[in-house]
Protein backbone atom coordinates (compact mmCIF):
# COMPACT_ATOMS: atom_id res chain seq x y z
CA UNK A 1 0.00 0.00 0.00
CA UNK A 2 1.55 3.24 -1.15
CA UNK A 3 0.95 6.60 0.45
CA UNK A 4 2.34 10.05 -0.01
CA UNK A 5 4.00 11.49 3.09
CA UNK A 6 5.81 14.60 4.18
CA UNK A 7 8.56 13.51 6.51
CA UNK A 8 10.07 16.88 7.24
CA UNK A 9 9.08 20.46 6.55
CA UNK A 10 11.08 23.67 6.77
CA UNK A 11 9.43 27.10 6.72
CA UNK A 12 11.11 30.45 6.28
CA UNK A 13 9.24 33.70 7.00
CA UNK A 14 5.97 31.91 6.35
CA UNK A 15 3.01 33.47 8.23
CA UNK A 16 4.10 33.70 11.89
CA UNK A 17 6.99 31.25 11.49
CA UNK A 18 10.35 33.01 11.22
CA UNK A 19 12.17 29.73 10.75
CA UNK A 20 10.87 26.25 11.44
CA UNK A 21 12.18 22.77 10.83
CA UNK A 22 10.19 19.79 11.99
CA UNK A 23 9.86 16.01 11.47
CA UNK A 24 6.52 14.27 11.12
CA UNK A 25 5.14 10.79 11.62
CA UNK A 26 4.19 8.94 8.44
CA UNK A 27 0.85 8.20 10.12
CA UNK A 28 -1.10 10.63 12.26
CA UNK A 29 0.18 13.97 13.54
CA UNK A 30 -1.87 16.02 15.96
CA UNK A 31 -1.16 19.72 16.37
CA UNK A 32 -2.48 21.00 19.69
CA UNK A 33 -2.83 24.64 20.65
CA UNK A 34 -5.10 27.56 21.30
CA UNK A 35 -6.48 29.57 18.40
CA UNK A 36 -4.24 31.93 16.40
CA UNK A 37 -1.03 30.22 17.52
CA UNK A 38 -0.10 28.94 14.05
CA UNK A 39 -1.65 25.47 13.80
CA UNK A 40 -3.55 26.16 10.60
CA UNK A 41 -0.47 27.78 9.04
CA UNK A 42 1.29 24.41 9.18
CA UNK A 43 -1.60 22.83 7.27
CA UNK A 44 -1.63 25.76 4.87
CA UNK A 45 2.08 25.23 4.18
CA UNK A 46 1.52 21.52 3.47
CA UNK A 47 -1.41 22.37 1.21
CA UNK A 48 0.75 24.90 -0.60
CA UNK A 49 3.61 22.49 -1.19
CA UNK A 50 1.04 20.41 -3.08
CA UNK A 51 -1.00 23.02 -4.92
CA UNK A 52 1.28 26.10 -4.82
CA UNK A 53 -1.62 28.12 -3.46
CA UNK A 54 -3.38 28.54 -0.15
CA UNK A 55 -6.61 26.72 0.67
CA UNK A 56 -7.93 30.07 1.77
CA UNK A 57 -9.15 32.34 -0.97
CA UNK A 58 -6.53 34.91 -0.07
CA UNK A 59 -3.73 36.25 -2.23
CA UNK A 60 -0.55 34.18 -2.34
CA UNK A 61 1.58 37.00 -1.00
CA UNK A 62 -0.46 37.03 2.22
CA UNK A 63 1.61 34.10 3.49
CA UNK A 64 4.78 36.24 3.45
CA UNK A 65 5.71 37.53 6.89
CA UNK A 66 5.50 41.31 7.09
CA UNK A 67 8.92 42.90 6.42
CA UNK A 68 10.11 39.73 4.66
CA UNK A 69 10.75 39.50 0.91
CA UNK A 70 9.53 35.94 0.42
CA UNK A 71 8.04 32.91 2.13
CA UNK A 72 9.65 29.52 1.59
CA UNK A 73 8.37 26.00 2.17
CA UNK A 74 10.71 23.06 1.78
CA UNK A 75 9.57 19.48 2.27
CA UNK A 76 11.17 16.03 2.29
CA UNK A 77 8.60 13.63 0.95
CA UNK A 78 7.92 10.02 0.10
CA UNK A 79 6.28 9.98 -3.28
CA UNK A 80 5.48 6.61 -4.83
CA UNK A 81 8.21 5.00 -2.68
CA UNK A 82 10.78 7.54 -3.78
CA UNK A 83 12.38 10.20 -1.61
CA UNK A 84 11.92 13.63 -3.15
CA UNK A 85 12.50 17.19 -2.07
CA UNK A 86 9.89 19.80 -2.93
CA UNK A 87 10.13 23.53 -2.57
CA UNK A 88 7.69 26.39 -3.09
CA UNK A 89 8.77 30.00 -2.78
CA UNK A 90 6.28 32.87 -2.83
CA UNK A 91 7.68 36.33 -3.38
CA UNK A 92 6.14 39.62 -4.39
CA UNK A 93 7.30 39.04 -7.96
CA UNK A 94 5.74 35.59 -8.25
CA UNK A 95 5.93 31.92 -7.35
CA UNK A 96 8.56 29.28 -7.96
CA UNK A 97 8.37 25.55 -7.46
CA UNK A 98 11.27 23.11 -7.34
CA UNK A 99 11.36 19.34 -7.58
CA UNK A 100 14.60 17.82 -6.31
CA UNK A 101 16.18 21.27 -6.59
CA UNK A 102 15.19 21.66 -10.23
CA UNK A 103 12.89 24.56 -10.96
CA UNK A 104 9.70 23.54 -12.74
CA UNK A 105 9.04 26.19 -15.38
CA UNK A 106 5.30 25.72 -15.57
CA UNK A 107 3.46 25.51 -12.27
CA UNK A 108 0.74 23.44 -13.95
CA UNK A 109 3.32 20.67 -14.35
CA UNK A 110 4.20 20.84 -10.66
CA UNK A 111 0.64 20.83 -9.34
CA UNK A 112 -0.53 17.25 -8.93
CA UNK A 113 2.92 15.78 -8.22
CA UNK A 114 1.93 15.54 -4.61
CA UNK A 115 -1.75 15.21 -3.72
CA UNK A 116 -3.26 16.82 -0.67
CA UNK A 117 -6.84 16.77 0.58
CA UNK A 118 -7.92 19.30 3.16
CA UNK A 119 -10.97 19.61 5.34
CA UNK A 120 -11.43 22.92 7.14
CA UNK A 121 -14.46 24.34 9.00
CA UNK A 122 -15.26 26.73 6.12
CA UNK A 123 -15.61 23.75 3.76
CA UNK A 124 -19.26 23.44 4.80
CA UNK A 125 -19.69 26.15 2.17
CA UNK A 126 -19.21 23.39 -0.37
CA UNK A 127 -22.80 22.44 0.39
CA UNK A 128 -24.23 25.53 2.03
CA UNK A 129 -22.44 28.29 0.09
CA UNK A 130 -23.15 29.66 -3.37
CA UNK A 131 -22.66 27.63 -6.58
CA UNK A 132 -19.26 29.22 -7.19
CA UNK A 133 -17.89 27.24 -4.23
CA UNK A 134 -18.99 24.00 -5.84
CA UNK A 135 -17.66 24.87 -9.29
CA UNK A 136 -14.33 25.90 -7.79
CA UNK A 137 -14.22 22.56 -5.96
CA UNK A 138 -14.85 20.64 -9.20
CA UNK A 139 -12.32 22.60 -11.23
CA UNK A 140 -9.60 22.39 -8.58
CA UNK A 141 -10.01 18.72 -7.73
CA UNK A 142 -10.52 17.41 -11.27
CA UNK A 143 -7.85 19.76 -12.62
CA UNK A 144 -5.28 18.20 -10.28
CA UNK A 145 -5.96 14.78 -11.75
CA UNK A 146 -6.77 15.33 -15.40
CA UNK A 147 -4.81 17.25 -18.02
CA UNK A 148 -7.65 16.63 -20.43
CA UNK A 149 -10.00 18.48 -18.07
CA UNK A 150 -7.59 21.40 -17.66
CA UNK A 151 -7.25 21.71 -21.43
CA UNK A 152 -10.98 21.74 -22.05
CA UNK A 153 -11.76 24.00 -19.11
CA UNK A 154 -9.12 26.59 -20.05
CA UNK A 155 -10.32 26.66 -23.64
CA UNK A 156 -13.93 26.82 -22.49
CA UNK A 157 -13.08 29.90 -20.45
CA UNK A 158 -11.19 31.51 -23.34
CA UNK A 159 -14.04 30.96 -25.81
CA UNK A 160 -16.56 32.12 -23.20
CA UNK A 161 -14.67 35.38 -22.92
CA UNK A 162 -14.63 35.75 -26.72
CA UNK A 163 -18.37 35.09 -26.81
CA UNK A 164 -19.14 37.60 -24.07
CA UNK A 165 -17.00 40.22 -25.76
CA UNK A 166 -18.77 39.53 -29.04
CA UNK A 167 -22.18 39.85 -27.34
CA UNK A 168 -21.15 43.21 -25.88
CA UNK A 169 -19.96 44.47 -29.27
CA UNK A 170 -23.21 43.29 -30.85
CA UNK A 171 -25.19 45.61 -28.57
CA UNK A 172 -23.70 48.61 -30.36
CA UNK A 173 -24.18 47.14 -33.82
CA UNK A 174 -27.25 47.81 -35.94
CA UNK A 175 -26.65 44.67 -37.97
CA UNK A 176 -25.31 42.12 -35.47
CA UNK A 177 -23.29 39.31 -37.00
CA UNK A 178 -25.44 36.31 -36.10
CA UNK A 179 -23.29 33.94 -38.13
CA UNK A 180 -20.27 34.72 -35.99
CA UNK A 181 -22.31 34.26 -32.81
CA UNK A 182 -23.41 30.91 -34.16
CA UNK A 183 -19.82 29.82 -34.83
CA UNK A 184 -18.55 30.90 -31.41
CA UNK A 185 -21.50 29.15 -29.80
CA UNK A 186 -20.62 25.90 -31.63
CA UNK A 187 -17.03 26.24 -30.45
CA UNK A 188 -18.17 26.84 -26.87
CA UNK A 189 -20.46 23.81 -27.03
CA UNK A 190 -17.57 21.58 -28.17
CA UNK A 191 -15.60 22.37 -25.00
CA UNK A 192 -18.74 22.46 -22.85
CA UNK A 193 -19.62 18.88 -23.75
CA UNK A 194 -16.16 17.70 -22.67
CA UNK A 195 -16.12 19.69 -19.42
CA UNK A 196 -19.59 18.53 -18.38
CA UNK A 197 -18.91 14.88 -19.28
CA UNK A 198 -15.75 14.80 -17.16
CA UNK A 199 -17.48 16.59 -14.26
CA UNK A 200 -20.37 14.09 -14.34
CA UNK A 201 -18.01 11.13 -14.38
CA UNK A 202 -16.12 12.62 -11.43
CA UNK A 203 -19.32 13.25 -9.45
CA UNK A 204 -20.50 9.68 -10.03
CA UNK A 205 -17.20 8.31 -8.77
CA UNK A 206 -17.12 10.60 -5.74
CA UNK A 207 -20.74 9.72 -4.98
CA UNK A 208 -19.92 6.00 -4.84
CA UNK A 209 -17.16 6.55 -2.30
CA UNK A 210 -18.96 9.28 -0.33
CA UNK A 211 -22.06 7.12 0.13
CA UNK A 212 -20.01 4.47 1.95
CA UNK A 213 -18.02 7.04 3.91
CA UNK A 214 -21.19 8.77 5.07
CA UNK A 215 -22.67 5.54 6.36
CA UNK A 216 -19.42 4.59 8.11
CA UNK A 217 -18.99 8.01 9.71
CA UNK A 218 -22.59 8.42 10.84
CA UNK A 219 -23.12 4.72 11.66
CA UNK A 220 -26.46 4.99 9.87
CA UNK A 221 -27.99 3.55 6.71
CA UNK A 222 -28.81 6.98 5.26
CA UNK A 223 -27.91 7.42 1.63
CA UNK A 224 -25.85 10.44 0.59
CA UNK A 225 -26.49 11.40 -3.01
CA UNK A 226 -24.61 13.93 -5.12
CA UNK A 227 -26.12 15.19 -8.33
CA UNK A 228 -24.72 17.36 -11.08
CA UNK A 229 -27.19 20.06 -12.11
CA UNK A 230 -26.39 21.24 -15.63
CA UNK A 231 -27.83 24.53 -16.87
CA UNK A 232 -28.60 22.75 -20.15
CA UNK A 233 -29.89 19.20 -20.33
CA UNK A 234 -29.44 18.32 -23.98
CA UNK A 235 -30.20 19.99 -27.32
CA UNK A 236 -27.34 22.31 -26.49
CA UNK A 237 -27.54 24.31 -29.69
CA UNK A 238 -31.29 24.90 -29.47
CA UNK A 239 -31.10 26.03 -25.85
CA UNK A 240 -28.34 28.46 -26.69
CA UNK A 241 -30.23 29.78 -29.72
CA UNK A 242 -33.31 30.38 -27.59
CA UNK A 243 -31.17 32.65 -25.41
CA UNK A 244 -29.44 34.58 -28.22
CA UNK A 245 -31.56 37.70 -27.81
CA UNK A 246 -31.37 37.58 -24.02
CA UNK A 247 -27.60 37.09 -24.11
CA UNK A 248 -27.21 40.00 -26.52
CA UNK A 249 -29.17 42.29 -24.21
CA UNK A 250 -27.22 41.29 -21.11
CA UNK A 251 -23.88 41.01 -22.91
CA UNK A 252 -23.19 37.71 -21.16
CA UNK A 253 -23.60 33.99 -21.74
CA UNK A 254 -26.49 32.77 -19.62
CA UNK A 255 -25.96 29.02 -20.07
CA UNK A 256 -23.01 26.67 -19.72
CA UNK A 257 -20.50 25.06 -17.39
CA UNK A 258 -19.99 28.39 -15.61
CA UNK A 259 -23.65 28.30 -14.56
CA UNK A 260 -23.90 24.64 -13.54
CA UNK A 261 -24.27 23.48 -9.95
CA UNK A 262 -24.11 20.42 -7.72
CA UNK A 263 -26.77 19.34 -5.22
CA UNK A 264 -26.29 17.11 -2.16
CA UNK A 265 -29.05 14.93 -0.71
CA UNK A 266 -29.49 12.62 2.26
CA UNK A 267 -32.07 10.06 1.22
CA UNK A 268 -34.39 12.42 -0.68
CA UNK A 269 -33.88 15.64 1.26
CA UNK A 270 -31.55 18.36 0.08
CA UNK A 271 -28.95 18.90 2.78
CA UNK A 272 -28.62 22.62 2.07
CA UNK A 273 -32.19 23.35 3.13
CA UNK A 274 -33.18 20.37 5.29
CA UNK A 275 -29.98 18.98 6.79
CA UNK A 276 -28.89 19.45 10.41
CA UNK A 277 -25.46 20.90 11.26
CA UNK A 278 -24.22 17.40 12.02
CA UNK A 279 -25.51 15.96 8.73
CA UNK A 280 -24.04 18.87 6.79
CA UNK A 281 -20.62 18.52 8.36
CA UNK A 282 -20.60 14.75 8.04
CA UNK A 283 -21.61 14.97 4.38
CA UNK A 284 -18.76 17.37 3.54
CA UNK A 285 -16.32 15.16 5.45
CA UNK A 286 -17.62 12.11 3.56
CA UNK A 287 -17.01 13.95 0.28
CA UNK A 288 -13.48 14.94 1.30
CA UNK A 289 -12.68 11.35 2.28
CA UNK A 290 -14.19 10.27 -1.04
CA UNK A 291 -11.57 12.47 -2.70
CA UNK A 292 -8.92 10.56 -0.78
CA UNK A 293 -10.34 7.29 -2.14
CA UNK A 294 -10.64 8.75 -5.64
CA UNK A 295 -7.04 9.96 -5.69
CA UNK A 296 -5.91 6.59 -4.41
CA UNK A 297 -7.76 4.77 -7.16
CA UNK A 298 -6.44 7.16 -9.78
CA UNK A 299 -2.78 7.46 -8.69
CA UNK A 300 -2.43 4.20 -6.70
CA UNK A 301 -1.20 6.27 -3.78
CA UNK A 302 -3.03 7.81 -0.82
CA UNK A 303 -2.86 11.63 -0.61
CA UNK A 304 -1.93 13.56 2.51
CA UNK A 305 -5.01 14.38 4.58
CA UNK A 306 -5.30 17.67 6.42
CA UNK A 307 -8.05 18.08 9.01
CA UNK A 308 -8.30 21.57 10.38
CA UNK A 309 -10.23 21.87 13.61
CA UNK A 310 -12.89 19.29 12.76
CA UNK A 311 -12.97 17.20 15.91
CA UNK A 312 -14.60 19.74 18.13
CA UNK A 313 -17.53 19.76 15.71
CA UNK A 314 -18.10 16.00 15.62
CA UNK A 315 -19.76 13.88 18.25
CA UNK A 316 -17.82 10.95 19.70
CA UNK A 317 -19.42 8.42 17.40
CA UNK A 318 -18.33 10.36 14.35
CA UNK A 319 -14.89 11.06 15.80
CA UNK A 320 -14.39 7.34 16.17
CA UNK A 321 -15.70 6.79 12.64
CA UNK A 322 -13.13 9.24 11.33
CA UNK A 323 -10.25 7.57 13.18
CA UNK A 324 -11.40 4.20 11.89
CA UNK A 325 -11.27 5.57 8.36
CA UNK A 326 -7.82 7.10 8.70
CA UNK A 327 -6.19 4.30 10.75
CA UNK A 328 -2.84 4.08 8.98
CA UNK A 329 -4.11 4.52 5.45
CA UNK A 330 -3.09 8.13 4.97
CA UNK A 331 -0.59 10.47 6.53
CA UNK A 332 -2.92 12.76 8.43
CA UNK A 333 -2.46 16.14 10.08
CA UNK A 334 -5.05 17.14 12.64
CA UNK A 335 -5.30 20.47 14.40
CA UNK A 336 -7.35 20.76 17.56
CA UNK A 337 -7.58 22.96 20.64
CA UNK A 338 -7.82 20.02 23.00
CA UNK A 339 -8.01 16.25 23.13
CA UNK A 340 -10.65 14.86 25.39
CA UNK A 341 -10.17 11.56 27.24
CA UNK A 342 -12.15 9.65 24.67
CA UNK A 343 -9.88 10.84 21.88
CA UNK A 344 -6.74 10.12 23.86
CA UNK A 345 -7.70 6.47 23.57
CA UNK A 346 -7.57 6.40 19.77
CA UNK A 347 -4.54 8.57 19.54
CA UNK A 348 -1.93 7.06 21.80
CA UNK A 349 0.13 5.83 18.86
CA UNK A 350 0.41 9.18 17.13
CA UNK A 351 2.82 12.09 17.17
CA UNK A 352 1.55 15.04 19.16
CA UNK A 353 2.86 18.58 18.95
CA UNK A 354 2.08 21.69 20.94
CA UNK A 355 1.88 24.89 18.90
CA UNK A 356 2.41 28.11 20.81
CA UNK A 357 2.93 31.55 19.31
CA UNK A 358 4.82 30.49 16.18
CA UNK A 359 6.82 27.71 17.85
CA UNK A 360 6.13 24.01 17.72
CA UNK A 361 7.30 21.27 20.06
CA UNK A 362 6.75 17.53 19.96
CA UNK A 363 5.29 16.18 23.19
CA UNK A 364 4.78 12.48 22.52
CA UNK B 1 24.14 60.34 -15.87
CA UNK B 2 23.09 60.16 -19.49
CA UNK B 3 24.72 58.93 -22.71
CA UNK B 4 25.74 61.49 -25.35
CA UNK B 5 22.78 62.62 -27.46
CA UNK B 6 23.36 60.44 -30.57
CA UNK B 7 23.77 57.30 -28.49
CA UNK B 8 20.72 58.13 -26.40
CA UNK B 9 18.69 58.59 -29.60
CA UNK B 10 19.77 55.23 -30.97
CA UNK B 11 18.88 53.55 -27.66
CA UNK B 12 15.43 55.15 -27.69
CA UNK B 13 14.91 54.11 -31.32
CA UNK B 14 15.83 50.49 -30.62
CA UNK B 15 13.38 50.43 -27.75
CA UNK B 16 10.50 50.83 -30.20
CA UNK B 17 10.82 47.11 -30.92
CA UNK B 18 8.70 44.74 -28.88
CA UNK B 19 10.73 42.79 -26.33
CA UNK B 20 13.66 45.20 -26.42
CA UNK B 21 14.15 46.75 -23.00
CA UNK B 22 16.59 49.40 -21.85
CA UNK B 23 19.43 46.94 -21.17
CA UNK B 24 19.20 45.25 -24.56
CA UNK B 25 18.88 48.57 -26.37
CA UNK B 26 22.02 49.85 -24.60
CA UNK B 27 23.94 46.73 -25.56
CA UNK B 28 22.94 47.01 -29.25
CA UNK B 29 23.65 50.73 -29.38
CA UNK B 30 27.10 50.38 -27.81
CA UNK B 31 27.82 47.41 -30.06
CA UNK B 32 26.86 49.52 -33.06
CA UNK B 33 29.38 52.17 -32.08
CA UNK B 34 32.19 49.89 -30.92
CA UNK B 35 32.03 47.00 -33.37
CA UNK B 36 30.34 47.99 -36.62
CA UNK B 37 32.29 49.80 -39.31
CA UNK B 38 30.93 52.56 -41.56
CA UNK B 39 30.12 50.17 -44.39
CA UNK B 40 28.02 47.92 -42.18
CA UNK B 41 26.16 50.88 -40.74
CA UNK B 42 25.41 52.18 -44.24
CA UNK B 43 24.06 48.77 -45.12
CA UNK B 44 21.65 48.98 -42.20
CA UNK B 45 20.57 52.52 -43.11
CA UNK B 46 19.92 51.48 -46.69
CA UNK B 47 17.86 48.46 -45.66
CA UNK B 48 15.76 50.63 -43.35
CA UNK B 49 15.20 53.21 -46.08
CA UNK B 50 13.89 50.62 -48.51
CA UNK B 51 11.59 48.83 -46.11
CA UNK B 52 8.71 51.27 -46.38
CA UNK B 53 9.31 52.57 -49.90
CA UNK B 54 9.86 49.24 -51.67
CA UNK B 55 7.76 46.77 -49.70
CA UNK B 56 3.99 46.64 -49.77
CA UNK B 57 1.18 44.12 -49.42
CA UNK B 58 0.38 42.34 -52.71
CA UNK B 59 -2.96 43.78 -53.85
CA UNK B 60 -4.12 40.30 -54.87
CA UNK B 61 -3.07 37.97 -52.07
CA UNK B 62 -1.87 40.23 -49.25
CA UNK B 63 1.62 38.70 -49.15
CA UNK B 64 4.50 41.15 -48.64
CA UNK B 65 6.18 41.97 -51.92
CA UNK B 66 8.32 44.42 -53.85
CA UNK B 67 6.63 43.68 -57.18
CA UNK B 68 3.00 44.13 -58.20
CA UNK B 69 1.67 41.47 -58.09
CA UNK B 70 3.94 39.33 -55.93
CA UNK B 71 6.11 36.59 -57.42
CA UNK B 72 3.62 33.90 -56.39
CA UNK B 73 0.58 35.59 -57.95
CA UNK B 74 2.67 36.32 -61.09
CA UNK B 75 3.91 32.73 -61.50
CA UNK B 76 1.72 31.10 -64.17
CA UNK B 77 3.36 27.73 -63.74
CA UNK B 78 1.73 27.40 -60.33
CA UNK B 79 -1.56 25.59 -59.86
CA UNK B 80 -4.19 28.24 -60.59
CA UNK B 81 -7.06 26.23 -59.10
CA UNK B 82 -5.97 25.88 -55.48
CA UNK B 83 -5.65 28.53 -52.80
CA UNK B 84 -4.34 28.28 -49.23
CA UNK B 85 -5.75 30.76 -46.72
CA UNK B 86 -3.34 31.76 -43.92
CA UNK B 87 -3.33 34.31 -41.11
CA UNK B 88 0.11 35.79 -41.54
CA UNK B 89 2.83 36.42 -44.16
CA UNK B 90 5.16 34.30 -42.05
CA UNK B 91 2.87 31.34 -42.76
CA UNK B 92 3.45 31.83 -46.51
CA UNK B 93 7.21 31.71 -45.99
CA UNK B 94 6.88 28.60 -43.80
CA UNK B 95 4.74 26.81 -46.41
CA UNK B 96 6.92 27.86 -49.31
CA UNK B 97 9.96 26.41 -47.53
CA UNK B 98 8.40 22.95 -47.68
CA UNK B 99 8.36 23.07 -51.49
CA UNK B 100 5.35 20.80 -51.16
CA UNK B 101 2.62 23.14 -52.29
CA UNK B 102 2.50 24.84 -55.68
CA UNK B 103 -0.81 26.69 -55.67
CA UNK B 104 -1.77 30.20 -54.62
CA UNK B 105 -2.08 31.93 -51.24
CA UNK B 106 -4.34 34.35 -49.50
CA UNK B 107 -3.09 36.21 -46.41
CA UNK B 108 -5.86 37.35 -44.03
CA UNK B 109 -3.57 39.46 -41.86
CA UNK B 110 -5.02 38.24 -38.60
CA UNK B 111 -7.79 36.09 -37.19
CA UNK B 112 -11.24 36.88 -35.84
CA UNK B 113 -11.04 37.68 -32.12
CA UNK B 114 -13.89 39.69 -30.55
CA UNK B 115 -11.87 40.12 -27.35
CA UNK B 116 -9.21 41.99 -29.34
CA UNK B 117 -11.86 43.92 -31.25
CA UNK B 118 -11.10 42.04 -34.47
CA UNK B 119 -14.22 41.11 -36.44
CA UNK B 120 -14.57 39.49 -39.89
CA UNK B 121 -14.49 42.93 -41.55
CA UNK B 122 -11.13 43.72 -39.95
CA UNK B 123 -9.24 40.96 -41.76
CA UNK B 124 -8.92 40.40 -45.49
CA UNK B 125 -11.93 38.12 -46.00
CA UNK B 126 -13.57 40.47 -48.49
CA UNK B 127 -10.51 40.25 -50.77
CA UNK B 128 -10.70 36.47 -50.62
CA UNK B 129 -14.36 36.40 -51.65
CA UNK B 130 -13.63 38.68 -54.59
CA UNK B 131 -10.83 36.42 -55.75
CA UNK B 132 -12.97 33.31 -55.44
CA UNK B 133 -15.61 35.03 -57.50
CA UNK B 134 -13.30 36.24 -60.27
CA UNK B 135 -10.62 33.60 -60.60
CA UNK B 136 -10.75 29.96 -61.65
CA UNK B 137 -10.22 28.61 -58.14
CA UNK B 138 -11.73 25.20 -57.39
CA UNK B 139 -10.25 24.29 -54.02
CA UNK B 140 -9.78 26.31 -50.84
CA UNK B 141 -7.48 24.98 -48.10
CA UNK B 142 -8.08 26.73 -44.77
CA UNK B 143 -4.73 26.92 -42.99
CA UNK B 144 -5.37 29.40 -40.20
CA UNK B 145 -3.77 28.48 -36.89
CA UNK B 146 -5.19 25.61 -34.84
CA UNK B 147 -6.04 28.06 -32.04
CA UNK B 148 -9.60 28.94 -31.03
CA UNK B 149 -9.36 32.16 -33.07
CA UNK B 150 -7.91 30.39 -36.12
CA UNK B 151 -10.61 27.75 -35.87
CA UNK B 152 -13.31 30.41 -35.58
CA UNK B 153 -11.95 32.20 -38.65
CA UNK B 154 -11.88 29.03 -40.74
CA UNK B 155 -15.41 28.13 -39.70
CA UNK B 156 -16.56 31.60 -40.63
CA UNK B 157 -15.04 31.40 -44.12
CA UNK B 158 -16.39 27.89 -44.56
CA UNK B 159 -19.92 29.12 -43.82
CA UNK B 160 -19.55 32.04 -46.21
CA UNK B 161 -18.63 29.56 -48.95
CA UNK B 162 -21.26 26.94 -48.12
CA UNK B 163 -23.37 27.75 -51.21
CA UNK B 164 -20.50 27.41 -53.68
CA UNK B 165 -19.16 24.40 -55.56
CA UNK B 166 -15.70 24.90 -54.10
CA UNK B 167 -13.88 22.03 -52.45
CA UNK B 168 -13.09 23.26 -48.95
CA UNK B 169 -10.68 21.55 -46.58
CA UNK B 170 -9.02 22.30 -43.25
CA UNK B 171 -5.42 21.43 -42.36
CA UNK B 172 -5.18 18.57 -39.86
CA UNK B 173 -3.96 18.27 -36.29
CA UNK B 174 -1.23 15.68 -36.11
CA UNK B 175 1.79 14.30 -34.32
CA UNK B 176 5.13 15.95 -35.08
CA UNK B 177 6.96 14.19 -37.92
CA UNK B 178 9.37 11.49 -36.77
CA UNK B 179 7.98 11.56 -33.24
CA UNK B 180 7.18 8.72 -30.89
CA UNK B 181 3.57 8.54 -29.75
CA UNK B 182 4.64 7.78 -26.18
CA UNK B 183 6.26 11.21 -25.83
CA UNK B 184 3.32 13.22 -27.19
CA UNK B 185 0.89 14.87 -24.79
CA UNK B 186 -2.65 13.54 -24.38
CA UNK B 187 -4.29 16.39 -26.27
CA UNK B 188 -2.04 16.04 -29.32
CA UNK B 189 -2.71 12.30 -29.42
CA UNK B 190 -6.49 12.68 -29.17
CA UNK B 191 -6.49 15.37 -31.87
CA UNK B 192 -4.33 13.19 -34.12
CA UNK B 193 -6.77 10.33 -33.58
CA UNK B 194 -9.74 12.55 -34.46
CA UNK B 195 -7.95 13.64 -37.63
CA UNK B 196 -6.96 10.12 -38.70
CA UNK B 197 -6.89 9.20 -42.40
CA UNK B 198 -8.33 6.19 -44.08
CA UNK B 199 -5.90 4.15 -46.15
CA UNK B 200 -6.69 4.19 -49.84
CA UNK B 201 -7.15 0.55 -50.76
ZN1 LIG C 1 0.24 38.01 -54.36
Amino acid sequence: MSKTTINQIALTTFRNYQSLNIDFSKNTNILLGKNAQGKTSILEAIYMIGLTKSHKTTKDVDVIQSNAEFAKIKAQCDLKDEKVQLEVVVSKSGKKAKYNNIEIERLSEYVGLINVVMFAPEDINLIRGNPQNRRRFLDLEIGQMSKEYMYNLQNYKKVLKQRNDLLKSMQKNVKPNMMLLDIITDQLIDYLIQVVAIRKRFIRKINDFALLNYQDLSKTKHRLKIEYLPSIKDNYKEEFQRKYQYDMITGATSLGAHRDDVEFYIDDFTIKTHGSQGELRTAVLAVKLALVDFIHEYTKSYPILLLDDVFSELDQERQKGLFDYISEKTQTFITTTELDEQMEKYTHEVHKYVVLDGTIRRVT
Amino acid sequence: MKYPKALEELIESLRMYPGVGKKTAERYALYTFNRLDEEQINQIIEAYQHIKSDIFACPICGNLTDTDPCYICKDESRDQHTIIVVEDVRDVIAMEKTNHYHGKYHVLNGAISPSDGIGPEDINIKGLLERLHDQQIKEVILATNLSNEGEMTSQYIRKLLSDTDLIISRIAHGLPAGSNIEYADEITISKALDGRKKYDS
